[in-house]
């Protein structure tokens, strides 16, 4: 595949097209890459994606092998892997708070103890998830607290 | 959790158990054995006792992340063996002597536990705060 980049000026619009013969899998991990840059995802349901912004996203969380996002009130399957996430959007504020999930934590209404050591961590949509133990010494650094 | 980090919990728990017990020994020795004199060695009785409570916190320990239902019966199991190897160990180094005694010891060892834990979800309360207030300057 020939990889082309041609310099514009600033008064126009920056864009990337793909030609190719077909959509296949290639096609798409490479435009999925692209959009992840733009701050998009593609996600899946019901054999159909969907491109979802990832401010839009509360919430990864991987299920059985599978990686789900959840949305305000709204689930999507998403074909990257948690630790994959976790690599590319840690600089969006994603952050890894327990072994399955990974959660946006400007979506994070506030944060209160639980049992144990753990944290409840309240989201904007009203839902809760876990901060496990081992991962307050990380979102401490995240928070420079 | 790694092993590291639950034996470094457990040696916290383990002066805030202490001081718990120095506090538990003066109110049950006011109150039922108001004449005794005790030596320098009695400063060593809430560091051997603090030692004995912190071993059954083996009970609490697993690599996987607890189910909230799975941490309150091992925190209930963790209570009972508690009572349970703290009322031996009062018989077999003579503290218990008579039946009288066993159930405001049962109770102390309790106000000892629960004692720890609201030490412990002050420290995570304020921890709490921090991570807040952390929370509102990157979401500003």
């Amino acid at each position: 595949m020939k990889v082309r980049i041609e310099n514009i000026s600033k008064s126009e619009e920056e864009n990337i097209l793909i030609r190719c013969y077909k959509v296949n899998e290639e096609i798409r991990e490479i435009a999925d890459f692209i959009r992840a840059r733009d701050g998009m995802i593609s996600g899946y349901e019901e054999a159909q994606i969907f491109q979802i912004a990832l401010r839009d996203i509360y919430y990864f969380e991987g299920v059985d092998n599978k990686v789900y996002a959840y949305l305000k009130d709204h689930v999507y399957e998403v074909k990257n892997k948690l630790y994959e996430l976790e690599e590319d959007y840690h600089n969006r504020k994603f952050f890894r708070c327990s072994k399955s999930i990974l959660v946006n934590l400007l979506k994070v209404e506030c944060v209160k103890p639980a049992m144990n050591g753990r944290f409840t961590a309240k989201l904007l949509n009203r839902e809760e998830v876990i901060i496990s133990r081992q991962y307050v010494p990380e979102l401490k650094k995240i928070l420079q607290i | 959790m790694s092993l590291l980090g639950f034996v470094k919990k457990n040696l916290m728990d383990y002066f805030i158990i202490v001081t718990g017990i120095n506090v538990a020994i003066a109110v049950l020795g006011m109150n039922f054995d108001p004449d005794t004199v005790l030596g320098y060695e009695a400063y060593f009785s809430p560091l051997i006792i603090g030692a004995v409570a912190v071993l059954p916190s083996m009970v609490l320990y697993s690599r996987r992340e607890l189910s909230v239902k799975g941490m309150l019966f091992r925190r209930a199991l963790h209570l009972l063996v508690l009572e349970l190897t703290l009322i031996s160990f009062g018989y077999v180094a003579g503290l218990l002597t008579q039946w009288t005694i066993v159930l405001p010891f049962v109770v102390v060892v309790l106000v000892v536990y629960v004692f720890t834990l609201l030490v412990h979800y002050l420290i995570d309360s304020r921890t709490a705060v921090e991570i807040n207030k952390g929370l509102r300057r990157i979401q500003e």
